[in-house]
C-alpha cells in the first residue's frame, strides 16, 4: 500500500494539471474545481489499494478518476461530491486572481473562441446558456436570471451543451491526452 | 504546484490533515446503511420484546443510540433465533426481513457461521451471487434504454436485473451530436455491498454497460470500454451468437474489473464490473445472462 504522504506528493504534483485538464473540457474554473476536488477525494479512497510505485502509472489511474468523474458531470448535468461529503472535505472559494490564473493556464480564452464557432450546433436554449455562461462568464444565478430558470436547470443546459460540443472540441483538446 | 492557485492550496491543506489521522477514524457509513440497519434493528428488536440476547464469541448486543436499537459497527451482521436461526448478510433486502426473535449482532458472517447460523435464503424472486443480491433493474433504467432505442439506429441491449441496492438515481445515454445521429449508449452506476466486495471503494461496486461504435470508442475512452484502463483479453467467448472476448480492465498490473465485449452489426457492446474475482465476472456474466435486446 503506498504511504499517505506520497499521495500528498501525487496531489502537489498534479493537482494543477488535473484542474487544467478538466477546465479544458468543462470550460469553467468553478465546475472544473468540484470535480478536481471530488477527484482527489476518490484518488484517496481508493489509495490503499494502490501499491504501484511507477509515477506514470498513478498518473494514469489518476487522470481515469477524473475522466469519471467528467462523464459523470456531462451525462447527469451536475457534479458528484460523495467522496468529499464523505470524508468531509469542501470545495475552496474560488479567488478571481486564481479563477483568472487558471484560464490562463487552459488556454480558455483559445477554446471560447472555437467554442464561440461552434455554437450553431445547439438547440437555442442550450446556445443561450453557453452564451451567458461560458462566453460572456456570467455567474450561474446570472443565468439562470437571464433564461428565466432555476439554477439547477441552467446548470442543466450548459453541461448538455457542452455534452453536445464534445465531439466538434474534440479536435482541439487531443493534444492535452499526452498529459496524462 | 503555482502557490497562486490559492484554491488548490486550500484543498490541499485539507488532505494534509487528512492524510495525517488514522485511516480507520475516517470509515464512514452512508447513509441509507445507517438508516437500513436502524429499521431493521428496531423492527426486530420490537419482535423480540424481552427475548433474551444470545452473547457468542465474535459477537455483541444490539446497543441503543439516539433511542434506536443498532448493531454496532464493528458487529455488522444481524442474526436472529427465531423463528430460525438465520443471520442476515449487511445488504439483504429489507423489505424481505421477517419478524424474530433473539437478536445478536455478529463481527462476521463466518463468526455467525460458526455459531450454528445459517445465510437467511435469498427473498422470492432475489438471486444470490455469494454476497450480492440480484433484483430487477429499477424502471428508470428500462425507461432509458427505451429512449435510446428510439434514437440509435442499432439494437440496444437493456439489462433486466442488477445488484441490489442500485444506488444510482438516474441514468443517461450519451448523444454527442445534433439528432443523436452517433448516439452512443453508456449505463452505468453503483451498487453498495459488504465491506469485503471491493470494488471503486470498499462496499461499493460499480457497473457500466455500454455500447459504440469504433469511432466512439476512441472518441470516448473515458465512457466505453475500460473506461481509461488498461484491456487485457483474458478468452473468447460467444454471446447470443455474436463473437466476443472477455477482457480484464486492469490498473498497476492489478485486475480492478472484468469486462465482456460483443460486436454486433457495427456495433461493440460492453458490459463490466469492479470487485473481487471471480464474482465481479460472476455478476457481468448473470447481467448478460439477462439482457433485453430492443429493436
Amino acid at each position: 500500500m503506498a504511504e499517505a504522504s506520497e499521495f500528498i506528493e501525487l496531489y502537489q504534483r498534479d493537482a494543477q494539471a488535473v484542474l487544467v485538464f478538466l477546465t479544458r473540457r468543462v470550460l469553467d474554473v468553478e465546475v472544473a474545481l468540484d470535480l478536481t476536488a471530488e477527484t482527489f477525494a476518490q484518488a484517496w479512497r481508493g489509495w490503499p489499494r494502490v501499491r504501484s510505485g511507477n509515477e506514470a502509472e498513478v498518473r494514469g489511474w489518476l487522470f481515469t478518476i477524473a475522466r469519471r468523474q467528467l462523464s459523470h458531470y456531462l451525462r447527469r448535468g451536475r457534479v458528484e461530491r460523495r467522496a468529499l461529503l464523505e470524508l468531509g472535505l469542501t470545495v475552496p472559494v474560488l479567488s478571481e486572481a486564481a479563477a483568472t490564473e487558471v484560464e490562463r493556464l487552459a488556454e480558455l480564452d483559445t477554446l471560447r473562441s472555437q467554442l464561440d464557432r461552434q455554437l450553431s450546433r445547439l438547440s437555442e436554449e442550450q446556445r443561450r446558456a453557453i452564451q451567458l455562461r461560458i462566453v460572456d462568464e456570467l455567474s450561474y444565478p446570472a443565468v439562470a436570471l437571464e433564461l428565466g430558470t432555476s439554477e439547477s436547470t441552467a446548470r442543466a443546459r450548459v453541461s448538455r451543451g457542452l455534452r453536445t460540443l464534445a465531439l466538434a472540441l474534440e479536435p482541439a483538446v487531443a493534444h492535452q491526452r499526452s498529459a496524462p | 504546484m503555482n502557490h497562486a492557485l490559492d484554491a488548490l492550496q486550500d484543498l490541499g491543506e485539507q488532505l494534509e490533515r487528512l492524510a495525517a489521522e488514522p485511516r480507520t477514524s475516517r470509515r464512514a457509513w452512508w447513509p441509507w446503511q445507517r438508516r437500513t440497519l436502524a429499521a431493521v434493528a428496531v423492527a426486530l428488536i420490537a419482535a423480540s420484546g424481552a427475548a433474551a440476547v444470545t452473547l457468542t464469541r465474535g459477537s455483541s448486543p444490539p446497543v441503543a443510540i439516539y433511542g434506536m436499537k443498532l448493531c454496532p459497527v464493528s458487529y455488522p451482521y444481524l442474526a436472529a433465533s427465531a423463528p430460525t436461526r438465520v443471520v442476515y448478510p449487511t445488504d439483504y433486502p429489507q423489505r424481505s426481513i421477517p419478524e424474530s426473535r433473539g437478536v445478536t449482532c455478529f463481527a462476521s458472517l463466518t463468526d455467525a457461521l460458526d455459531a450454528g447460523y445459517g445465510i437467511a435464503p435469498a427473498p422470492a424472486g432475489d438471486t444470490r451471487l455469494e454476497m450480492l443480491y440480484m433484483q430487477p433493474a429499477p424502471a428508470s433504467v428500462l425507461s432509458v434504454c427505451q429512449r435510446a432505442s428510439s434514437e440509435i439506429e442499432a439494437t440496444v441491449y437493456c439489462p433486466t436485473r442488477l445488484p441490489a441496492p442500485w444506488v444510482t438515481p438516474a441514468l443517461e445515454y450519451e448523444c454527442p451530436t445534433d439528432g443523436c445521429g452517433v448516439a452512443l449508449l453508456s449505463l452505468s452506476g453503483s451498487f453498495t455491498a459488504p465491506n469485503s466486495y471491493v470494488g471503486s471503494a470498499p462496499g461499493v461496486g460499480e457497473v457500466t454497460i455500454w455500447q459504440a461504435t469504433d469511432r466512439q470508442q476512441r472518441l470516448y475512452p473515458y465512457l466505453v470500454g475500460c473506461l481509461g484502463n488498461r484491456a487485457r483479453p483474458i478468452r473468447h467467448a460467444t454471446y447470443r451468437g455474436n463473437p466476443g472476448v472477455w477482457y480484464d480492465c486492469s490498473m498497476f498490473g492489478g485486475s480492478t474489473s472484468s469486462m465482456l465485449e460483443w460486436h454486433h452489426g457495427n456495433e461493440s457492446y460492453g458490459i463490466s464490473a469492479d470487485g473481487p474475482t471471480p464474482l465481479r465476472q460472476q455478476v457481468v456474466q448473470y447481467i448478460a445472462q439477462h439482457m433485453k435486446a430492443l429493436n
